[in-house]
């Protein structure tokens, strides 16, 4: 069977203004895949993912989705296409409710049936956010709004999900939680594209794997491919050069 | 022979001098009625311009109601210069007859005044001070109005609405000028200083200004009672100049138009203070028949009431969307520079 | 104790054209940040616009309340494309300036086209006269002015909390880049949120034209001062708050009027100055919760 992308970013250079931070970046994802971007701090992943949402000023490359190029599109349309992002730092509403949070998430969803579905499913997924629904979402403490942050992500039924290091800050316990929420996640269909500096976390969870190294591809391959060689442990730690 | 670059420091500011006090000599003995008007308020601007660079574009605390400032200052210092005639006449004071019949000349009631503008503004603006950015903005808003509502209220003191008049024309090049001039040299000493340089470390970023030992509340409140004690001998030049005053000499009006000042020339340098000064009291100068509406060759042109508010204001956007730092920005003019500019005209000159 | 009353009853009126003016006002403070000074403007011209259809063109007063609503969300789109739009994202105090500059064109244009003469406001007659309660009159004017705000009041919140498109406001002006993430049009929105304040604006000076009986091309500059004060006394964007502002400024600036000796009248404005001062020193979030809408 040949994997088809569901996402291809073509050698795409990219930054803020004046300012590029991707230099040539080629990122593949393909349908029902979990696809993992590594590497230390301020190499690129989140611009990477800010990219493909169409937040950044990108100069020169192609962005293909499901056979559509994102360049044109603004980010809400980006978002429409069922592309679903779950920031680092959770940055879910802090004025907003629970339950507000997850129907901010579905603002796309037209059907109430569907929306109603979602709203089971993340439901089950997360029950603390049953019990907390209709409390400020800023009562929840760090992995309860990371959970959340997840859960808005679904709300939209994505076909695509990108996760911005959502292991960031919490304990090993929920470490492991969110692991087995991105297996759950991933096996209902949805493509998801991971950026993790925990590398155990993402290559346990993930197919195929880049490193990262001052905006470029330093290093790719599958996640057994990528265990193996000490040249990603050295590049992850900055220590080895490219 | 040594040039002009070689001479060393206080006779270039000597030459300097006489330079500019020639120039004032010849204003004074030649320009009459619409120039002289032209000159003496573009002064008066020019010190106005300066007092707002300095909380507004180095502290970065945005005031927008210095006329609160200036209007202070102006009543103080009337109070001494106004003929006691009138003091007598239409004031209602409690006053013994020797501070009634008290008229002293300029120079004093100009400290004076500068001194109690200066006690207001500090006295206004401290409660402001420790709110941020534009909380702090819409403070000032308040300034002008509490001013105002105070001199409109206390007719015993001020006349009230009807304000006060017969105020004598002290406002000539001279003083105009000087004072101008004496402010630029002070502020553009001021900004090299360490005080000036905390003063746009503040502005830059408060925080790490505090880290880095700088006493918030005394700098800012330095740097505001320097800007007040400006904007009030500003006002009090004003009113000697169009010779009449009341509680509404100084609102929003004359503020917004000092803000598109300093915003058109760039809002942290003295140098943009004094061209966009110019650029809108040319302005204002030239289209004042258009405002009050005159006859041409028999045909007459209707008062157009607010056209140079009008004007500055869309002057004003238009600066802010397409050049936002206004014509200087933060910098200044100096030899260096103008050298620097035309070496790289020079040497791009020879490449083409 | 009558004459408390009866003050009160005034100070209803004015409190709610204050109050449906500051609701819009704080509507587009709390999702662009934006410090609208024009929104006085954009006031004014929903008065003069129903002045110049019922007066002028002699049209009936329904006709006066679509002028309203018209012009000023004409107006008001304008501004925003001309003075906010190129400068958004740049900081607060830029797009208060260039409020500053908008208001003041467009105050003074109307001024030189108009005239800042007062121009009497036509009262329609189901409006005139009062309901007589004892010794007190109950002015149909200010019970229909009141009960629209009420009514106004409801709708908002309504929209505010309940609808998709309330989160969508809310979202916006908590985080603007992870609103646009979940599909959400944030430049429509902000567009409609424009309109909205505008209608609320146009209103609010079908109120002061209703109240007060005459309108003028200088009538938006002390009003929108009070709009803001209001903004910040119920917490930036918080609707509900706003409307509470308004009333307690009209209020209480109107008491103690009322009850101060009468040489002392004229300080009447510098009540909702010291409100505002006390506020910002003691508590500048507003009395109620603000962002929250």
């Amino acid at each position: 069977m040949i994997a088809k992308p569901i996402l291809e970013v073509k050698e795409v250079i990219a930054g803020y203004g004046k300012m590029s931070v991707l230099n040539n970046i080629s990122i593949r994802v393909n349908q029902g895949e979990v696809v993992t971007l590594l590497g230390s701090n301020g190499v690129g992943k989140s611009t990477t993912l800010k990219t493909i949402l169409g937040q950044t000023d990108i100069k020169q490359g192609e962005i293909i989705y499901k056979g559509i190029n994102l360049l044109a599109l603004k980010t809400y349309a980006i978002a429409a296409l069922g592309i679903s992002y779950c920031p680092e730092g959770r940055q879910i509403f802090g004025n907003l409710t629970i339950k507000e949070n997850l129907i901010s998430g579905a603002y796309l969803i037209k059907s109430k049936q569907k929306f109603n579905e979602n709203l089971e499913q993340v439901y089950n997924l997360f029950p603390i956010l049953k019990e907390r629904k209709n409390q400020l979402s800023t009562s929840l403490s760090g992995g309860e709004q990371e959970m959340l942050s997840i859960a808005r992500a679904l709300m939209g039924s994505p076909d695509l999900l990108l996760l911005d290091e959502p292991s960031l800050g919490l304990a090993p316990k929920l470490v492991d939680l969110i692991s087995e929420i991105i297996r759950n996640i991933n096996e209902t269909g949805v493509s998801i594209l991971l950026i993790e500096q925990n590398a155990k976390l993402a290559l346990d969870n993930a197919n195929y794997g880049y490193l990262m190294r001052k905006g470029a591809i330093a290093l790719e391959g599958t996640a057994e491919e990528l265990l193996k060689t000490d040249r990603v442990k050295d590049i992850y730690l900055g220590i080895g050069k490219v | 022979m040594t040039s002009y670059k070689e001479l060393n420091r206080p006779i270039k500011y000597i030459i300097g001098l006489v330079f500019l006090l020639a120039i004032l000599y010849l204003f004074d003995s030649f320009l009459n009625g619409f120039w002289l008007m032209l000159v003496l308020m573009f002064g008066v601007n020019v010190i106005l311009a300066i007092s707002l660079t300095i909380t507004n574009g180095w502290i970065g605390f945005f005031s927008i109601g210095h006329g609160g400032i200036m209007l202070a200052g102006a009543y103080a210092a009337a109070f001494f210069t106004v003929p006691p005639s009138l003091k007598r006449d239409i004031l209602d004071l409690n006053l013994p007859s020797f501070m009634l019949d008290v008229q002293i000349s300029f120079f004093p009631a100009l400290l004076i005044g500068g001194i109690i503008g200066t006690i207001f503004g500090v006295f206004l603006v401290l409660p402001a001070l420790r709110l941020r950015g534009f909380y702090f903005c819409t403070g000032t808003l308040g300034f002008n109005i509490i001013m105002a509502t105070i001199a409109e209220n206390l007719p015993n003191v001020t006349n009230g609405a009807m304000g006060l008049r017969e105020f004598p024309a002290y406002s000539n090049i001279w003083w105009v000028w000087g004072i101008a001039i004496v402010v630029i040299y002070i502020s553009i000493r001021l900004k090299k200083s360490y005080i000036g340089r905390a003063f746009i470390a503040i502005g830059k970023d408060q925080d790490l200004a505090e880290h880095m030992g700088i006493n918030l509340l005394k700098y800012k409140t330095i740097a505001f009672a320097i800007s007040s004690f400006f904007a009030a001998l500003g006002g009090v030049l004003w009113v000697h100049l169009i010779l009449n005053l009341f509680p509404n000499a100084f609102g929003l009006i004359l503020v917004f138009e000092v803000v598109t000042m300093i915003v058109i020339g760039g809002m942290g340098s003295i140098t943009g203070a004094v061209i966009g000064a110019a650029i809108i009291t040319f302005f204002a100068e030239v289209l004042s028949p258009f405002e009050e509406g005159f006859y041409l060759m028999g045909i007459e042109v209707p008062s157009l009431l607010g056209l140079t508010t009008v004007l500055s204001g869309v002057l004003l956007i238009v600066v802010l969307i397409f050049k936002r730092e206004g014509i200087m920005g933060e910098k200044e003019i100096s030899l260096n520079n103008l050298r620097n500019l035309l070496k790289r005209k020079q040497s791009e000159g020879k490449i083409l | 104790m009558e004459y408390f009353i009866q003050q009160l009853f005034t100070a209803l009126g004015y409190g709610s054209a204050l109050a449906v003016l500051a609701a819009g006002y704080t509507m587009t403070f709390g999702i662009i940040g934006l410090v609208n000074f024009a929104h006085g403007e954009v006031f004014m011209i929903g008065a003069l616009a129903a002045y110049f259809i019922i007066q002028v063109a002699m049209l009936p007063f329904w006709a006066g309340i679509i002028a309203a609503l018209a012009g000023s969300v004409i107006i008001a789109l304008m501004i925003e494309r001309v003075a906010f739009k190129p400068v958004r994202g740049v900081g607060m105090i830029t797009l208060f300036i260039t409020s500053l500059g908008a208001s003041t064109v467009l105050r003074n244009t109307t001024i030189l086209l108009f005239n800042d003469r007062l121009k009497k406001f036509p009262r329609p007659n189901f409006l005139e006269g009062a309901y007589k309660l004892g010794n007190l009159f109950i002015y149909k004017r200010i019970v229909f002015v009141v009960l629209i705000t009420i009514l106004i009041c409801i709708m908002l919140v309504f929209l505010v909390k309940k609808t998709k498109i309330g989160i969508a406001m809310r979202s916006i002006s908590y985080n603007i880049n992870i609103a646009q993430t979940l599909g959400i049009n944030t430049e429509m929105v902000i567009i409609i949120v424009f309109m909205i304040s505008a209608s609320l604006a146009g209103i609010s000076g079908l109120f002061w034209g209703i109240l007060f009986g005459s309108v003028q091309a200088s009538m938006g500059a002390l009003p929108v001062v009070y709009a803001f004060i209001a903004s910040i006394l119920g917490g930036v964007g918080n609707v509900l708050g706003a409307i509470i502002g308004g009333y307690i400024i009209a209020i209480g600036s109107s008491l103690l009027v009322a009850y101060l000796p009468l040489d002392l009248v004229g300080f009447k404005p510098l009540f909702a100055w010291v409100i505002f001062f006390a506020l910002l020193i003691i508590k500048p979030s507003g009395l109620f919760r603000a962002n929250i809408k």
